[in-house]
């Protein structure tokens, strides 16, 4: 069948680009300052050992084998689910993993909400109140989104709604509140692009034959606009919305760090301050599989709204 | 031509007013932007000091004029790195297509699948805190975004005719790329060179307040930030003042992309004109 083609093709274009993630998390860690085999010896840098105490060490972590081989059992590990342990805390990194990917989730999608609701909303408001008032206010105040720092005015809501009215809380997610000002201020530079993009698209749209036949027809704007323009506005809509989901676990780092919330973000920056490089390792590799889910469900929404690709007339 | 729309002239004005404040930064701040006056500190805004003093009495406002300097030098220099190698890929891969094509897509997705600010910080931190360290982690993030879109047009424009006429006459490949494909690429990348500097003046500003960027005492926006962390409640001014800054430079660059943009988007022109 044309379809599970199209799918498995797709599929395997992303496998050199899951190797190829792998490759930079594991370059990362070998190129990391500091010897692993020292910091288990002399974890406060005041004992000492013997060269045949090194050498059982690095023996053991397989630290005397050649990269390659490093690497393809550093990747047999991983792929049975072991992601190591913290150079510091000893703790089980897939344990932390686990018990803090429901946070980041719970807060990306929340932004991800925002997103959506604010940024198709808004464009779709300014696309059709072309160069009216509002679409001037609206396009203005988006491109302001795009251009304010998020740790920024993450310091200046928690004054405002933390500090100064007591409305919400300062940091942690002990309860749902917790999660408002973070959420908010990871969407806005999103909403903003958002915005735009629907705003942008809906015109070109707007701008093509069909259109203009269905303007012809004389169906009302609304309709020629809900049905007709949005309906294909979706697609880089649709795109735009699921590498920001995968790109906002990487930018949701600075924003958990500032209001203290223990996700995968906060994991990784704190691994990072303390060159803890198995923690950093686990972490891109996380991204980027969730780059690579988060571009098969892009292909597979493509495939629900373009019938060309339905129909299997576009299969380059 | 076409009349500049008013927001561009004001964003221009105070693009013009930010750059020139950073380069005449050494006449026009009233005081040494590292001078400490530990008998005046945290003072509000007065006569002698109009945006206050700091943590240990360094004049704001000194700080803040000599605050975009090396922030915004080093976006220009990482992104102008960035769009050299991300355009010369591009080219190449747009151009010859086939496996050079597959294997620079294939290379281009990996790393626009890892995760943005974590790997400069990720590289910050492994390089050790600095602009070295901060140039190489802006390269790494965003000479993809160059190479996608040089790709794309590059591909358009070798099917024109001209290219075919350049071919028959035997000019060489070289030649076609640098002198006849290259000069269509120039208000597509400029556009994208914008926007990717407010984006990078941001994230240099973000490391910077993560304590992986410009280092203090050094007076730069973001670290103006970071270093006033704790005393916000009492001197706002030392959070919101250096934030302005940075909003007024990215919306300002971001303001005059958009009015590039549309000036070189022919679709739309030919649409008015109907």
């Amino acid at each position: 069948m044309e379809l599970t083609k199209y799918i498995l093709k797709r599929l395997a274009l992303l496998i050199p680009v899951l190797i190829g993630v792998t490759i930079i998390a594991f370059a990362l860690g070998v190129l990391s300052p500091g010897d692993p085999v020292d910091q288990i010896l002399n974890p406060d840098g005041s004992e000492s050992y013997t060269q045949e105490e090194y050498e059982q060490v690095s023996e053991r972590l397989g630290l005397d084998q050649p990269v390659v081989v490093q690497y393809l059992d550093w990747l047999g590990e991983i792929l049975r689910g072991d992601f190591g342990r913290s150079f510091f805390t000893q703790k089980s990194i897939l344990d932390q993993l686990r018990y803090r990917i429901p946070t980041t989730m719970v807060l990306a999608g929340l932004s991800m909400l925002l997103v959506t609701i604010f940024g198709v909303g808004s464009g779709i408001i300014m696309a059709t109140h072309r160069d009216s008032p509002l679409d001037r206010f609206l396009s203005g105040l988006s491109t302001v989104l795009l251009s304010v720092p998020g740790f920024w005015i993450a310091i200046l809501l928690i004054f405002l709604f933390a500090e100064k009215w007591k409305i919400l809380p300062t940091s942690g997610v002990s309860s749902f509140a917790g999660f408002i000002l973070p959420a908010i201020t990871l969407a806005l530079p999103g909403t903003g692009v958002c915005a735009r993009l629907t705003r942008s698209t809906i015109l070109d749209e707007l701008g093509r034959q069909y259109t203009v036949v269905a303007d012809s027809k004389g169906l009302d704007q609304r309709q020629v606009v809900m049905r007709h323009a949005f309906i294909n506005a979706l697609v880089p809509i649709g795109t735009y919305l699921g590498t920001h989901l995968a790109g906002i676990m990487g930018g949701a780092a600075v924003i958990e760090t500032i209001f203290a919330i223990p996700g995968i973000g906060s994991y990784a920056i704190a691994a990072v301050q303390s060159s803890d490089y198995y923690v950093v390792q686990a972490y891109v590799m996380l991204c980027g599989t969730i780059y690579v889910i988060a571009n098969i469900l892009i292909d597979i929404f493509y495939i629900t709204v373009n019938p060309k690709i339905r129909f299997g007339l576009a299969v380059e | 031509m076409k009349h500049m729309r008013l927001r561009s002239k004001i964003a221009l004005g105070i693009l013009a007013a930010i750059l020139l404040a950073g380069i005449f930064a050494p006449l026009l701040a009233p005081y040494d932007p590292y001078a400490s006056d530990l008998g005046n500190v945290l003072a509000q805004p007065s006569a002698q000091h109009w945006l206050g003093t700091d943590s240990i009495g360094r004049d704001l406002f000194s700080r803040i004029l000599y605050g975009g300097r090396q922030s915004i030098l080093l976006a220009l220099v990482a992104t102008a790195l960035s769009m050299g190698i991300g355009f010369l890929i591009g080219l190449v891969a747009g151009y010859f297509g086939g496996a050079v094509d597959g294997v620079i897509t294939t290379i281009s997705n990996v790393f626009q699948g890892l995760p943005g600010l974590t790997l400069m910080i990720a590289i910050a931190a492994l390089m050790g805190p600095g602009v070295t360290s901060m140039i190489v982690a802006i390269v790494t993030n965003s000479w993809v975004g160059f190479s996608r879109i040089v790709r794309g047009e590059v591909m358009k424009i070798k099917q024109e005719s001209y290219i075919d006429g350049l071919k028959s006459v035997g000019a060489s490949k070289a030649r076609i790329l640098f002198m006849h494909i290259s000069p269509n690429l120039l208000g597509t990348t400029c556009i994208l060179f914008a926007t990717r500097v407010a984006a990078v003046v941001i994230a240099v500003a973000a490391l910077s307040y993560l304590g992986l960027g410009l280092q203090p005492p050094t007076p730069d926006w973001g670290v103006m930030i970071s270093e006033a962390r704790a005393y916000f409640r009492r001197v706002p001014m030392m959070v919101v003042a250096p934030g302005l800054c940075i909003v007024a430079l990215s919306l300002s660059v971001n303001i005059l992309a958009d009015e590039m943009r549309d000036r070189l988007d022919v679709r739309k022109d030919s649409l008015k004109d109907m």
